[in-house]
């Protein structure tokens, strides 16, 4: 569904030159579970990015649903991730002008979704969320697990194939935390795509395969056996 | 689609409150000057045209030349109108039109001097466009006596009867029929009469006078003509030949002087020549600069809205991301951009309209617009139709920059927080805030120039003394036997410094064809003229150059002494003027002949508009035309009372009315002063305008510079040297804007100042004053939001870095 080849990004301010990303090479199957992981400033959410096609990167090749996109113009990038990408933030980016039924049906009506249609797939979705009895509020006026909820159902409301979760648990209490996990493990189970980047190893833990990043690089590959809550080194999988 | 844009933008303002007011205020105060500016240019370039004929109504004046020295006359013969109707097919129909002022109206015990009072052909219902409110048009002015007022005079003497058939007295001896009521003439009417009187009434008046056959060079009254839809100007007056053999050569060769006819429409007569006996003209000058005004008000009210949105780049940043993100394309945040500041603009327009009509209710304003501008907004098409152009330029004018500046932010920089305004950006805020400020001082200082030229104008030494003086005027029927005496008796009151009479003076004067003795023999020429009594030049303080005064004690005075001005001597090119000759009145039909005794020095006896003529004084042989006094200043309202209980005296049952000489002079400056009215206006609206984007601006910069002040501060700054450093930004604006508004001012003063023949000298300091005071001014504005970076916690600003 995803891959790269010798990924690299390199940030350049006046004369100075920052690798955010060295040679990455790595590939998400449709309905994975991936969690990124390493230390701030390895590069986790510049992946996440150029992944998502927030970014484009400086060297090598980016492949979506069997695309090279990574030479793409911001425009052909913002149809291609239209319908078939939803984004889940740490600080949730709902906006503040719109109510809880409003951020939901954003990504609806950029695709140009008939109002009725509209309507009926964010009461779905908050119904299943259990959002409803906070439909009509802005985001000021609900708590932080709530507004995560509610950028989980924008991300899902245009049913996409991969949702991208930046440290989703980020700004959250662990209670709320869990709550939003159970949802993308929901989600994933259900046939979604699922990448996240976390600090967390016990959310990693949810996630199929994690990878850690270090510098720019991907050091290690883990896929785990979810049922057995067993850790395998990349090394071994790949035998 | 559009309605969740319309919600947003509401949402967005009501979140961002103080910028909205801000931007609500400087957006409504713009318009509210343009709409205001929009309907005193709308009245002053539809000047006549309200009439359905207006394209084809030409109004007949007349150009005389006697050697190199010509002179056009708006006014042309009582006879021109018929033989031209009567010589050409295409001249449909004729109106005359003599209008009067101070013409004595009674009915009962209601008795008032009425002003623009006309003599007039019946055809004038026929060729202009009036309102009949009573009367029939066709009849009403037929007969001697019959009298159509306007509604106004209508109400004043009858209240809302209808005054048909009731009789009112005209000049204290003529009784006329009312035979019409009529709307008002409306205020953008190049003649506004008040009441007409038929010219049928000349037949009783002057029975032994054809009028219908009086020399074409002798122009008394308005003509207009009524042409064929058709008609072609300089076809007609390629035919017009014909008619200069018929009837203007053989009058040529007897007055010597060469007859050329000027047609005018009756459109271009408000900004036509300048012909003598004239309405007042519109001045040009002053369209300009209200254009000028309300485009740069315009300009100035659409930056704010660009610098407000802009300077918000940062908040909205991370919303326009998110969108982007979701699936939003550039073209859908055009749309939505576009749509904030065209529904910022919708509320400001509303505001602006209720605005507008506060303002025109105003009784300050109405009066200085003379309540010509009518603010009926919405029943007229041309302002709808305008207002809804203003709309759509300033909304999407202003929102276009912030559109494509927002749309073009990428969503990665949005969220990652790495957005952060470019130097350039700043530049382009700054640049723009500067043009608001050089307008400002611009026309700020222009408006302290024309302060300057009218206080010059109103406080010059004209060269005569019109303080202090009052003028009384006298009718036809006054006891003319009894003035010489009550005169002579009046002068002995202890009040009265000294007194005299005149049928012209300053302010009031008229021109004479008149022979003079040049070089080569006699010469003509037209010259001003008073016609004045003895203690003329005392009682107006005129000072002798040489020769003598007019002197009671030599009787041959009356018939043949002139005095002229040094104007006079020095057009005619006289090295002793004393003795020289003048005559007046046709060759073959000669009138005053008289010799100069004396010269005055040179003294204004009109507005400072206009330069010094030559001019000529000779006595009265029959009292008459006003009474002028010289009183004490400090006795002004008994002198009042003396004369008050003499008029009855001298014209039992007249009113007793006067006039004060410097008040009518004042007067003469009223358009100029009520300009210079409106003009403070608008520059106080365009610095409040212009102060409210620079605090846009420096809420742009502050917010912009805030994590540099903040570790300033960690490092030992103190917020006194934090706000200097921001301050000093400020100075730089206002230096720049300071030198760039002085050729701007300089311009549109030279540009309004042509218009004056006396001209005050520049004044260099307003510059400096201007500045200083909008330094001043910017400092106040833009002081909250110094001081309130200057004084934060660093630690909280850096907290959220």
């Amino acid at each position: 569904m995803l891959q790269t080849k010798n990924l690299s990004k390199i940030f350049t301010t006046h004369e100075v030159e920052t690798t955010a990303l060295n040679n990455v090479n790595f590939e998400v199957q449709e309905g994975e579970f991936v969690a990124v992981m390493g230390p701030s400033g390895c590069g986790k959410s510049t992946l996440l990015h150029i992944a998502g096609m927030l970014d484009n990167p400086t060297n090598g090749e980016y492949y979506f649903m069997g695309e090279e996109v990574s030479g793409y113009s911001e425009r052909k990038r913002a149809r291609l991730r239209k319908g078939n990408i939803g984004f889940v933030f740490q600080s949730f980016n709902l906006i503040d002008e719109l109510t809880v039924f409003e951020n939901i049906e954003l990504p609806l009506l950029y695709l140009g979704v008939l109002a009725k249609d509209r309507n009926k797939r964010v009461d779905d979705i908050l119904e299943q969320l259990e959002l409803v009895p906070r439909k009509n509020h802005f985001p000021q006026q609900i708590s932080g697990g709530q507004q995560q909820r509610v950028a989980v159902a924008r991300a899902l409301i245009a049913n996409p194939r991969v949702i991208l979760a930046d440290e989703p648990t980020g700004n959250l209490d662990s209670s709320h935390g869990d709550e939003v996990m159970k949802l993308l493990v929901d989600l994933n189970e259900n046939g979604t795509t699922v990448i996240m980047v976390t600090h967390s190893p016990a959310y990693a833990d949810y996630a199929n395969r994690v990878i850690h990043l270090f510098d720019g690089h991907i050091v290690t590959e883990n896929l785990k056996d979810k049922y057995n809550k067993h850790m395998q080194p990349l090394s071994e999988v790949t035998g | 689609m559009f309605s969740n844009f319309f919600i947003f933008a509401f949402r967005l303002l009501r979140r961002d409150m103080l910028h909205s007011i801000i931007n609500t205020i400087g957006l409504s105060t713009g318009m509210a000057c343009c709409i205001i500016i929009m309907m005193y240019l709308q009245n002053e370039l539809t000047f006549d045209r309200y009439h359905q004929n207006a394209d084809h109504i030409y109004r007949v004046g007349i150009k005389i030349t006697m050697g190199d020295q010509s002179e056009g006359y708006a006014q042309s013969s009582w006879s021109i109108g018929k033989r031209l109707k009567d010589e050409y097919a295409e001249i449909k129909d004729y109106a005359r039109i003599e209008p009067f002022s101070g013409v004595l109206f009674e009915y009962r015990e209601k008795v008032f001097y009425e002003d623009q009072i006309a003599l007039a052909d019946p055809s004038i219902f026929n060729i202009f466009s009036f309102m009949f409110i009573y009367g029939d048009p066709a009849t009403c002015l037929k007969e001697p006596g019959n009298l159509v007022l306007t509604k106004t005079l209508a109400r004043k003497y009858f209240g809302d009867q209808n005054p048909i058939g009731k009789i009112i007295k005209l000049g204290n001896k003529y009784e006329c029929d009312v035979t019409a009521v009529v709307e008002d003439m409306p205020p953008n009417s190049h003649m506004r009469l008040n009441a007409f009187v038929a010219m049928a009434s000349l037949s009783v008046v002057a029975p032994k006078v054809d009028f219908d056959n009086l020399p074409l060079m002798e122009a008394d009254c308005y003509t207009f003509l009524l042409v064929d839809e058709d008609f072609s100007l300089n076809n007609f007056l390629k035919k017009f030949e014909s008619f200069r053999k018929k009837f203007i050569v053989e009058e040529e060769k007897r007055y010597r002087q060469k007859y050329d006819p000027i047609f005018l429409k009756l459109a271009d007569i408000h900004y036509g020549p300048d012909l003598r006996f004239d309405y007042p003209k519109g001045n040009k000058a002053y369209v300009y600069a209200f254009f000028t005004i309300g485009i740069f008000i315009l300009f100035l009210a659409c930056i704010n809205y660009i610098n407000l949105a802009t300077a918000r780049a940062l908040v909205r940043a991370r919303e326009i991301g998110i969108k982007k993100i979701l699936g939003a394309d550039r073209r859908h945040l055009v749309f939505q951009l576009l749509a904030e500041s065209l529904i910022a603009t919708m509320i400001a327009l509303l505001i602006a309209v209720v605005l507008v009509e506060l303002i025109m209710a105003a009784p300050f304003f109405n009066q200085l617009l003379n309540g010509s501008l009518q603010p009926d907004l919405l029943n007229n098409p041309y302002f709808l139709y305008g207002i809804l152009m203003l709309w759509l330029f300033i909304g999407l004018f202003s929102g276009l920059y912030p559109a494509l500046y927002f749309s073009s932010i990428l969503p990665v920089k949005a969220l990652c927080g790495t957005l952060t305004y470019a130097r350039s950006e700043y530049l382009i805020r700054r640049s723009l805030v500067t043009f608001q400020f050089v307008v400002s001082i611009a026309v700020a200082a222009f408006t302290l120039f024309m302060n300057v030229q009218i206080d010059y104008m109103r406080n010059r030494n004209m060269g005569f003394k019109k303080e202090n003086v009052l003028s009384i005027k006298l009718h036809d029927d006054a006891n003319f036997d009894k003035i010489p005496g009550i005169l002579k008796e009046l002068r002995h009151q202890p009040d009265i410094i000294s007194l005299t009479t005149a049928h012209t003076r300053p302010g009031r004067a008229w021109t004479n064809l008149i022979s003079v003795e040049g070089k080569n023999g006699m010469q003509e020429h037209n010259f001003y003229r008073f016609l004045v009594n003895y203690n003329f030049l005392e009682t107006l303080g005129i000072e002798l150059q040489q020769g003598r005064d007019f002197d009671e004690n030599r009787p041959s005075d009356k018939d043949k002494a002139v005095i002229v001005n040094e104007k006079f001597v020095e057009y005619m090119g006289w090295e002793n003027p004393i003795g020289k000759r003048l005559t007046k009145g046709l060759p073959d039909k000669p009138g005053f002949s008289g010799e100069v005794i004396g010269v005055v020095k040179n003294f204004n006896f009109y507005s400072l508009h206009y330069d010094i003529e030559p001019l000529w004084l000779s006595l009265q042989h029959k009292v008459g035309g006003s009474v002028i006094v010289r009183f004490k200043s400090e006795r002004r309202a008994q002198v009042i009372d003396i004369l008050k209980e003499n008029w009855k005296q001298i014209h039992p049952g007249y009113p007793f009315v006067y006039t004060f000489l410097d008040r009518e002079f004042d007067r003469f400056y009223d358009a100029d002063r009520k300009q210079n009215q409106l003009i403070n206006i608008f520059s106080f609206m365009c610095i409040v305008i212009s102060c409210l984007g620079l605090l846009g601006l420096t809420s742009f910069n502050t917010s912009r510079r805030i994590k540099e002040v903040a570790i300033r501060k960690i490092y030992g700054a103190s917020a006194t040297r934090i706000i200097l450093m921001l301050f000093k930004e400020i100075l730089h604006v206002m230096l720049l804007a300071s030198i760039l508004a002085i050729p701007l001012a300089l311009g549109f003063f030279h540009m309004w100042v042509r218009n004056f023949a006396y001209r005050s000298n520049i004044n260099y300091l307003i510059f400096f004053t201007t500045a200083a005071t909008a330094l001043i001014i910017a400092f106040l504005t833009a002081g909250y939001h110094c001081i309130r970076v200057a004084k934060a916690n660093p630690v909280d600003t850096l907290r959220h870095e």
